[in-house]
């Protein structure tokens, strides 16, 4: 069932109460939230998200309140915990819902069953691309960008490869958009939903684009990895894509590891099958477009060779 | 030719520590290891790369592996190749990927 | 913004659930069967409780050995596998990390005992299971220490960075050298030359120990049966003690083991009489018995109270403390029990210190804390 499907003000209540029982990534993450102002932004960007109705066995539960009673006045502060941990420093009421997103994404990588990278992931026509690269890079960008031409978006932030099958697990939270970014993307998209800048944050201004309801109602789908692609901006500089040796893929793609240590020889094995199966390339781009041309123009070349079922790369 | 110095290189033989369950790759002459028993992956470029895979087999001495390397690459063990060799033993000694028989 | 016209949120509940989690945990943990009828509200507290006192692959390996895991719901089997898994890396971690120890002390042919975690861990001992070590703990003699921390130092350790008081405070007043952290893998190494600080006036030789240690191949040793049980019952008590629900069940795990032996207790209570350790012995034997239900036959509890009790008032103010703390400690919540830890955490000081230095640590303490914040706020 969605989220949007319960009368506002019954989902209201119930953030304040018992929680609201979000199905993302495989998981039940209960979500309680005592803040009025994020519960709104919750229900305006979270509306296509399944969700458990009942009760039943949590596997985290997520808690945003005031850092005080006296904080819900006076220089309003608020903390979030999970399973009774507090995440973060207390941070100032107009950035709570930052918390949230957080939170979430921390949620997912404390399943060490699964491999998880810090990476973007969409996909096209049952391939899908992991772009792994750090903050900062411009991966959630590109990200938006490729959702916006018809791509499915598994992740902005988070490449979840499932313990069961080596597939990739979508986790599609709203994207997040920096600085110029949101600008760029509400010009690509006028009708897509962007939330109110979160101004002044470590990073800038910061944004959170709904996803596409295709992408939400198909959160529970899992991907065949296909291709790698490392995203670098460099303001100015021409489009440059170099195919990365093996070895170098497997660098990064450990170093992007969230928890690769953890996994041990499942860490070790799905990164080398990764590496094995999937053409890597390191993007050098200066404008979103081009980043996005880049990647759409490499998934063309790669074909499921039928007799060794990976991908193959043939010439464009 | 430059003198070997003997007492400099490390006689003694070595081996793999608790190899059960190593996993390894080699991609472009660069071995990727993972370890189980200390849980870590190593990055081996390709003459200790050939060490822990010449080490795979059975213990060695330096001048034992040297001279199998030199082999391998059709060229004459010198002196430098042993201390490469003796550098590379002490290396898996620090991570523990090997150790000499006491 | 607020909008003016939302009603009041419903008064804010996480005390409750979280005092009701930890009931459940203790109850747990004495019987993991107990798990399976629980409801999902129920499981939503004592699994979260378990989390956060490390104490989850415990359960889970109790519960795995009981066969009664695939009955649980989904969401509660999936966090127990994390949890496990997450344990097995920890013990390859320090596996590793203690048999590093092990190669970098090898030449000085003196005898080291491992303590506590990594004691349990290399022995292969009932407290290992589902654990979650954060740093090696090695006892020395003390007239190696010098030498034993230079060949630390010079195979790859760091001492930490600290100034000279809390240097003094570690190496004369407490009972080891300040904490060494390994240069390539961030790993901690403690090295105590006595399991009692000297300031206290309890003394307890690292030769004495060590002369009864046992050993466990490859050149290291771990502690007699009856110096570990007193290890662990002195390190619960003397210590800070809030929130050792771990710890008393390790407690429990050895006891119910060595207890098995013959002439184990008989040997315990003379052992910690000897040692001047009557009174952990008593206060451990008796908490384990109450709160972890361990079986310690009649005549033993007994005889430790006629020998090593105190009176009856201040054992019913000890057990105020430490049920409350115990308890409250693994909910991590306020109140009472906040209070009962404060106190056993200053009696905890104070058994270490005579009450003229612990005022003036406090103090020293107090001006750092108070230095380092208005540093902190000026950067």
């Amino acid at each position: 069932m969605q989220l949007g499907a319960v009368p506002e003000s019954a989902l209201r209540a119930q953030f304040r109460a018992a929680g609201v029982r979000l199905l993302l990534a495989g998981l039940c993450i209960n979500l309680r939230i005592d803040v009025p102002v994020v519960i709104e932004q919750i229900l305006q960007l979270y509306g296509g998200y399944p969700i458990e109705p009942g009760p039943g066995t949590d596997d985290v539960r997520v808690h945003l309140k005031y850092a005080s009673p006296l904080r819900r006045f006076i220089g309003r502060r608020t903390l979030v915990f999970a399973d009774g941990a507090a995440l973060y420093r207390p941070m100032p009421l107009r950035h709570a819902y930052l918390m949230i997103d957080s939170a979430l994404d921390q949620c997912v990588s404390a399943n060490v069953a699964n491999l998880v990278l810090h990476a973007a992931v969409v996909e096209r026509g049952g391939l899908a691309a992991i772009l792994p690269a750090p903050s900062g890079s411009g991966k959630s960008t590109i990200c938006a960008g490729l959702v916006t031409r018809g791509w499915r978006l598994l992740s902005d932030e988070l490449a979840v490869l499932r313990a069961a099958d080596g597939r990739l697990q979508p986790f599609p939270l709203p994207i997040t958009l920096k600085n110029e970014s949101i600008a760029l993307i509400r010009q690509l998209v006028p009708d897509a939903y962007i939330s109110p800048v979160f101004t002044g944050t470590i990073r800038g201004d910061m944004a959170f684009l709904r996803p596409p309801a295709d992408s939400i109602a198909r959160s529970a789908e899992t991907a065949e990895p296909a291709l790698i692609v490392s995203p670098t901006y460099q303001a100015g500089a021409p489009v440059t894509l170099r195919p990365l040796r093996k070895s170098e893929t497997f660098r990064l793609l450990a170093a992007s590891g969230i928890n690769y240590y953890a996994t041990q020889r499942f860490g070790f094995d799905t990164v080398a099958g990764l590496v094995d199966s999937c053409p890597a390339w390191r993007l050098s781009y200066g404008t979103l477009e081009q980043a996005v041309d880049a990647i759409e123009a490499l998934l063309a070349r790669v074909r499921m060779d039928p007799t060794t079922s990976r991908p193959a790369i043939t010439n464009a | 030719m430059s003198f070997v110095v003997d007492q400099d290189i490390d006689s003694r033989t070595w081996r793999l520590l608790e190899p059960a369950g190593l996993a390894w790759r080699c991609w472009d002459d660069e071995y990727i290891v993972f370890h189980p028993w200390s849980g870590m992956t190593h990055y081996l470029d390709a003459i200790a790369g050939t060490v822990f895979e010449l080490l795979l087999d059975h213990a060695a001495t330096v001048h034992g592996l040297a001279a199998a390397l030199a082999n391998q690459a059709d060229t004459p063990a010198t002196d430098s190749l042993n201390a490469v060799v003796q550098q590379v033993l002490r290396r898996f000694d620090e991570i523990g990927l090997a150790e000499p028989i006491p | 913004m607020d909008t003016p016209g939302s009603p009041p949120a419903p008064p804010v509940r996480t005390a409750a659930p979280a005092v009701r989690g930890a009931a459940l945990l203790v109850r747990s943990m004495r019987d993991p069967a107990s798990i399976t009828r629980l409801d999902a509200e129920a499981l939503n507290d004592v699994l979260p409780a378990a989390y956060r006192n490390r104490l989850l692959a415990r359960l889970e390996h109790d519960l795995a050995d009981l066969g009664i895991l695939q009955g649980l719901p989904e969401a509660a089997r999936r966090q127990l596998a994390s949890a496990r898994i997450r344990a097995h890396v920890n013990a390859v971690t320090w596996r590793f990390e203690i048999d590093r120890v092990r190669r970098a002390l090898a030449g000085l042919g003196i005898r080291i005992a491992l303590l506590k975690g990594t004691a349990y861990l290399r022995a292969g001992l009932p407290p290992a299971r589902g654990r979650f070590s954060v740093d090696v703990d090695i006892l020395v003699p003390a007239a190696d220490i010098g030498r034993v921390e230079w060949t630390l130092i010079n195979g790859g350790w760091l001492p930490a960075k600290m100034n000279a008081y809390d240097q003094h405070y570690y190496r004369d007043w407490m009972h080891q050298i300040p904490p060494l952290t390994h240069g390539e893998r961030g790993t901690e190494l403690d090295v105590h030359h006595t399991i009692f600080p000297p300031v206290s006036g309890i003394r307890i030789d690292s030769e004495t120990l060590l002369a009864d240690a046992t050993p466990v191949g490859d050149g290291l040793w771990v502690l007699s049966p009856s110096d570990m049980v007193l290890h662990a019952a002195t390190h619960l008590f003397q210590e800070d003690p809030a929130g050792r629900l771990r710890d008393l069940l390790d407690l429990h795990d050895l006891l119910t083991l060595f207890g098995q032996q013959p002439g184990f207790w008989e040997g315990l209570t003379e052992r910690a009489g000897r040692l001047g350790l009557g009174r952990p012995l008593y206060y451990g034997l008796r908490y384990a018995a109450d709160l972890t239900g361990t079986a310690i036959p009649a005549a033993v509890l007994a005889r430790t109270q006629a020998a090593f009790a105190p009176d009856a008032v201040r054992l019913r103010v000890m057990d105020w403390l430490v049920r409350n703390a115990i308890v409250a400690g693994t909910s991590g919540q306020g109140g009472s029990g906040a209070v009962a830890r404060f106190l056993l955490f200053v009696r905890s000081h104070w058994i270490k210190m005579p009450l003229g230095v612990l005022l003036r640590h406090a103090v020293v303490k107090s001006c750092h804390r108070m230095r380092e914040r208005n540093a902190a706020r000026e950067r």
